[in-house]
């Protein structure tokens, strides 16, 4: 019986230590960052909530008073009536290089090791920042005519919806999917926000999403901004919605 | 009673098989089941390696993070053992020569629960993690896990090998009927299938690796096809080839019988003295099981025999076998043979029934006179089976049998290390074949490495697997 305790207490500790060292060596620092928006993180100044003043307001921001925000709607339907296409389903699909990527304002998301910051959000389609960045501010351009894949078109009396570009949900290495976010103003209010796509492969990101898009979005209408919290378990999925977010903030209010 | 005198001849007939041991055989026994336990942890080391190169450093942040990746890890090494439980079992021919079907039998049992305790981590730790990121209680988190892809399934696959791990637990095993055991043990095969499945619909480190999933999927195919092979396409084979009978069912002693089989090109099974079949007698009650019985007779190409003792409601069953009864056979199986001599001199330990293997051994190991001493432990004198032939064949070959009798706690022990140290003075210069019961096993083993026998010259065959 001694022996076999003895056995059964070697093989227990070995285990122990060994899935320990295991863990242990892969474990990055503490905590996780509580916002994504940081100073400086998402490339602007915060989006004051309410009204912006420098920003020109939209065509259609003069021809609604009243906010009504439309019930959400299901990705699926949004797109069939969504007048053009998402572009974003068009768009070239090459990633640019990091240094390249987003407007060149854009840190790191995260204070944290490089390795994991470098490739936390890749948008897929970076042409629309990169392009509109450099057209005259001054313009307010007509959302229907933005150039690149950030799509802007009505969808009801009195609202503008704007499609983010694609950009993927990934932490570390580790990749889980596409974020893609279309966003609705009613004047320069975002009165809703849907999420288009979201990792979908695996089965428990499906269901860590079903939680989290919900807050994700309520946390957008609150904030009318891209600094929003990561909602805890669904980090990549957080930090590419506010990229989303922040993109097509970048191009509306630029 | 020492039998020495007429000078040995040599032991050879039909159907004596010449051996000759690979370098790897020659290795001791603790060298073999090194070799093979480092394979077994390499395997182990890949399987996690599949986690650790997924995962990149610094990864980990939360304490959900790490609980969800333990559950991960021990995730992947419980699934590999459970493999590597079927592996242990699927009669695959070297594993048996490198190691013997006794000792695969042993790790069968402590990988299996140790199997076990991992999944039940798995279980645990994925749970935990998960609720963790999810901010929700274990209560709750387990239903939400429910709900994944073929969660529920292995759920169920993991509740069979708890069920099995317990009803081969020692104590539980004696109390629960062989065909309970047997059919509980069968269900393992779809809750390993069920596993693989579950792996390849919710494991991270493969829903998404192309590559992780074609090994993971090579792996059990392989796996797969090996039990296939060896314990159903072999014996098939062998039974259509064979068409074993029951020739003749002759009393040897109180409850034992011995049972003569005979079939059709015996000689090409090619058993060695030392080997063992496992053996389905396909009567109205006792055809869906497989009992193992060593050959008690030198394999002669003509007729096999097994010495059978009423122990439980199969062997008794047997002793009431009728000639003419088919039979399938599984085997030869068992590395307890003359490959394992390394010296000239050879003492047999026989304890009980434990003479039927060793019979034939004392019979052909090659040996000179006064080379050869048996051991001959029982509890009665008339429990001691087979006597004639083996005085007979201690005559022949100018050997020793020498007979003990008595209960296991009555003095003197036979089997201390001073009594077989005055049995033979050059004891270590000895190899040692012990088969008997496990208690009588281990205690003679430990009697002869304190009377100085190196362990690579003690080789055992455990009573019952």
């Amino acid at each position: 019986m001694t022996p076999l305790l003895r056995r059964a207490a070697a093989t227990a500790a070995a285990t122990v230590l060994g899935v320990s060292l295991l863990v242990a060596a892969k474990s990055g620092p503490g905590g996780r960052p509580a916002a994504l928006a940081q100073p400086g993180v998402v490339g602007r100044p915060p989006v004051a909530r309410g009204p912006v003043a420098t920003a020109p307001p939209l065509p259609e921001a003069t021809t609604s008073t009243t906010v009504t925000a439309p019930a959400p709607v299901p990705p699926s339907s949004t797109s069939t009536t969504a007048a053009p296409p998402p572009a974003p389903t068009t768009a070239p699909t090459a990633r640019p290089t990091p240094s390249s990527a987003p407007p060149t304002t854009r840190p790191p998301a995260r204070p944290a090791p490089a390795a994991t910051t470098a490739t936390t959000a890749r948008p897929t389609t970076t042409s629309a920042p990169a392009t509109t960045a450099t057209e005259p501010a001054a313009a307010p351009p007509p959302p229907s005519t933005a150039p690149g894949p950030t799509t802007t078109t009505t969808a009801a009396p009195g609202t503008t919806t704007v499609d983010s570009p694609i950009f993927v949900a990934a932490h570390g290495r580790e990749t889980y999917g596409n974020v893609q976010v279309r966003l609705t103003f009613q004047g320069h209010r975002i009165v809703d926000a849907v999420a288009l796509q979201t990792p979908s492969d695996r089965a428990k990101s499906r269901q860590i999403n079903q939680r989290a898009v919900p807050i994700l979005r309520q946390e957008v209408l609150d904030a009318q901004s891209a600094q929003i919290d990561t909602v805890s378990g669904a980090t990549a999925t957080s930090e590419a919605y506010a990229q989303c977010v922040q993109a097509i903030l970048d191009q509306v209010w630029k | 009673m020492p039998t020495q005198t007429l000078p040995g001849r040599s032991p050879s007939g039909p159907g004596r098989v010449e051996v000759t041991a690979s370098p790897l055989e020659r290795l001791p026994q603790p060298g073999r089941e090194g070799l093979v336990a480092a394979l077994v942890a390499l395997g182990a080391v890949a399987a996690v390696g599949v986690w650790w190169v997924d995962t990149p450093a610094g990864l980990l942040h939360s304490a959900a993070d790490r609980l969800t990746a333990t559950g991960r890890i021990t995730g992947l090494i419980g699934t590999y053992l459970a493999l590597v439980e079927v592996l242990l079992m699927s009669r695959l021919p070297w594993l048996d020569r490198l190691i013997g079907m006794d000792r695969l039998a042993t790790w069968h049992r402590r990988n299996g629960q140790y199997c076990i305790w991992l999944l039940g981590a798995h279980t645990l730790f994925t749970i935990w993690g998960y609720a963790g990121t999810d901010h929700t209680g274990l209560g709750h988190e387990t239903a939400l896990v429910l709900a994944l892809p073929d969660v529920v399934a292995a759920t169920v696959a993991f509740a069979a090998l708890v069920a099995v791990g317990v009803l081969s637990a020692r104590a539980v095993r004696r109390r629960v009927g062989y065909q309970t055991w047997y059919t509980i043990h069968l269900v393992t095969y779809l809750a390993i299938a069920v596993s693989f499945l579950h792996v390849l619909s919710d494991g991270d480190d493969f829903v998404h690796h192309p590559l992780n999933r074609a090994l993971w999927i090579a792996l059990y195919a392989g796996v797969a096809l090996l039990v296939l092979a060896h314990r159903i396409g072999a014996p098939v084979r062998a039974a259509w080839r064979h068409r074993l009978v029951v020739s003749r069912v002759e009393p040897e002693g109180p409850g034992v019988v011995s049972i003569y089989v005979t079939g059709r090109r015996l000689d090409a099974l090619a058993a060695e003295p030392g080997q063992f079949l496992t053996w389905r007698f396909l009567t109205a009650r006792g055809w869906w099981q497989a009992h193992p019985f060593s050959l008690s007779a030198t394999p002669n190409g003509r007729e096999l025999r097994i010495t059978v003792k009423a122990s439980g409601d199969h062997t008794a069953e047997l002793q009431r076998l009728t000639p003419g009864v088919r039979v399938v056979a599984e085997g030869p199986y068992g590395a307890f043979t003359a490959r394992r001599r390394t010296r000239r001199r050879v003492l047999l330990v026989a304890g009980g029934i434990g003479i039927a293997p060793l019979l034939p051994l004392f019979e052909t190991l090659p040996a000179g006179p006064g080379d050869l001493t048996l051991l001959y432990r029982t509890s009665r004198p008339e429990d001691a089976v087979l006597r004639h032939e083996l005085e007979a064949i201690a005559e022949r070959r100018g050997a020793r049998v020498l007979y003990r009798h008595g209960s296991r706690n009555q003095p003197p022990d036979p089997f201390s290390a001073e009594s077989l140290r005055a049995l033979l003075p050059d004891l270590t210069d000895h190899d040692v074949f012990l088969c008997g019961p496990a208690g009588l096993v281990e205690r003679a083993r430990e009697s002869l490495r304190d009377a100085g026998v190196p362990a690579r010259q003690i080789h055992s065959e455990a009573f019952e697997l």
